[in-house]
């Protein structure tokens, strides 16, 4: 139509998607009238419109109103080139900004070996708190000297029959395209931790190596958490002499590679005496049949 | 302070409540330099206020409760024909092209709402509820919504440029009743 021809293909279809927008209003607030004569445009396009889906002057009905906005979407996407969702949902997932449940969630081993029979209710705990967390922290993909890379952590509260056995789901991953690759999963139960002064996932992380730290040295410097470290932990696993019965300490850590300074650090270096934390899982732990969260399914694709 | 006028009771209430899909949260943080637009009501639950309440002349389609229920409802049914969420995708898209055209946002922004709208989450259709305190917000930026795009008699309000340090985020999913 002739009003549009005269305006470039952007500001057309923004003129579009406005009138669109304005049929389900008589005046919306942030509505406003971008160009000369805006208001008998408008009109005039939602007059073609009804000409062209024989709609009638006077119908306002819902339904007809919904043909009107679609037909005008479908000319104002003529108007500006296709988006490649791809191409967006990668620069998301690049940012940490991806809706979390797009994520294909990869769970690594020494997981799963740490949880051994725990290990199907956990993934369903880590897939949930990675799909709906209610709190999430991001890093990367600017490397800054002082600042993991591609590395998100989720958070989310689950409730029991019992409430000193709620507990706070703590995931933390790194980010590989559409992947997310979960290197550490920890319950937290605040019966137990304080977690009232962590105000950000990374604070509940440090907060949870303060209880079941195990001491190593890392950079010459002697501690359970390490936020970023110029150097890799020798082993994943040690014993924790001396005890009175045998312990084992976990190391579990982020491996970032600095290509432009051609050295690997490490991020978010916890070692976590890993018997204590089972036997808190064995005295705290409940049935799936007593948590009252319902557990969240990968979204099904098409809606 | 209590005016009564034409046999309505008016209240200005303390405290506005809007409820929203998270997406449009994340959209005003991500894309809006933190700007939210947000259509409030003084009641949370208008079918709860009394008779005489202006709250009682709101339309259920306004209720800030019935709205946060009906969208957590599709959101946890992962409702594939929700209409509710069809409505909201479409606005979004359209916002998109809107922002694009006066230059809020770049053809990139405008790709990542339409690729995340059109992308098969649900949890970007979480609802949340913002509750705005009264205070601090200048009368002039509550902005009457004319009669015509009330589906009731009862007041709502919009407020077009309100910023996240002017009211909190609460998720009442613990809460409502029926899900």
């Amino acid at each position: 139509m002739s009003d549009l021809e005269t305006l470039e293909p952007k500001a057309a279809a923004g003129l579009l998607a406005r009138t669109a927008l304005s049929l389900f209003y008589k005046r919306r607030a942030d509505d406003e009238y971008l160009i000369a004569d805006e208001a008998n445009i408008r009109e005039r396009v939602i007059r073609h419109a009804r000409e062209q889906l024989g709609i009638a002057e006077d119908n306002y009905e819902q339904e007809a109103l919904e043909k009107i906005a679609d037909h005008l979407d479908q000319q104002a996407d003529r108007l500006l080139s296709e988006p490649d969702p791809m191409i967006a949902l990668k620069r998301l997932a690049e940012r940490g900004d991806l809706p979390s449940d797009l994520y294909e969630i990869e769970i690594i081993p020494n997981v799963r070996t740490m949880l051994g029979r725990r290990f199907d209710l956990e993934k369903q705990l880590i897939e949930t708190t990675v799909r709906a967390p209610t709190q999430e922290q991001h890093y990367g993909p600017a490397r800054e000297v002082h600042e993991p890379a591609m590395i998100s952590l989720f958070v989310r509260r689950f409730r029991t029959r019992w409430p000193l056995r709620d507990f706070i789901m703590l995931v933390a991953g790194e980010r590989n395209g559409f992947k997310l690759g979960v290197h550490q999963a920890w319950r937290i139960y605040p019966a137990i931790i304080n977690v009232a002064a962590a105000d950000s996932p990374v604070e509940l992380l440090k907060k949870f190596a303060d209880k079941y730290g195990a001491e190593i040295e890392l950079d010459g410097k002697r501690g359970h958490f390490f936020f970023l470290a110029d150097s890799l932990p020798a082993v994943s696993y040690f014993q924790i002499v001396p005890t009175k019965k045998p312990q084992i300490a976990l190391i579990s850590f982020f491996r970032q590679i600095d290509r432009s300074a051609k050295v690997t650090r490490s991020s978010l270096v916890v070692s976590i005496n890993q018997d204590r934390y089972l036997d808190t899982l064995e005295e705290l732990g409940v049935k799936r049949d007593d948590s009252l969260d319902k557990f969240v399914d990968a979204p099904r694709a098409g809606h | 302070m209590c005016l009564v006028k034409g046999g309505m009771g008016i209240v200005a209430g303390p405290v506005l409540y809007s409820a929203n899909p998270w997406f449009a949260m994340e959209v005003a943080n991500k894309y809006r330099k933190g700007t939210f637009f947000a259509w409030v009501c003084e009641y949370f639950d208008s079918s709860a206020t009394a008779a005489v309440s202006a709250g009682s002349f709101i339309a259920p389609s306004s209720n800030p409760r019935k709205i946060y229920e009906d969208l957590l409802y599709e959101y946890y049914a992962q409702e594939e024909h929700s209409r509710v969420i069809k409505a909201h995708k479409k606005t979004f898209r359209r916002l998109a092209k809107k922002w694009l055209a006066d230059g809020e946002l770049t053809k990139d922004q405008h790709d990542e709402i339409v690729a995340s709208v059109g992308a098969p989450s649900w949890r970007i259709w979480k609802p949340v509820l913002y509750v705005i305190p009264r205070v601090g917000i200048d009368p002039s930026r509550i902005i009457k919504v004319p009669r015509a795009d009330r589906a009731g008699y009862g007041p709502e309000y919009q407020i077009v440029d309100l910023k996240a340090h002017e009211f909190d985020v609460v998720d009442l999913t613990a809460l409502v009743r029926n899900i």
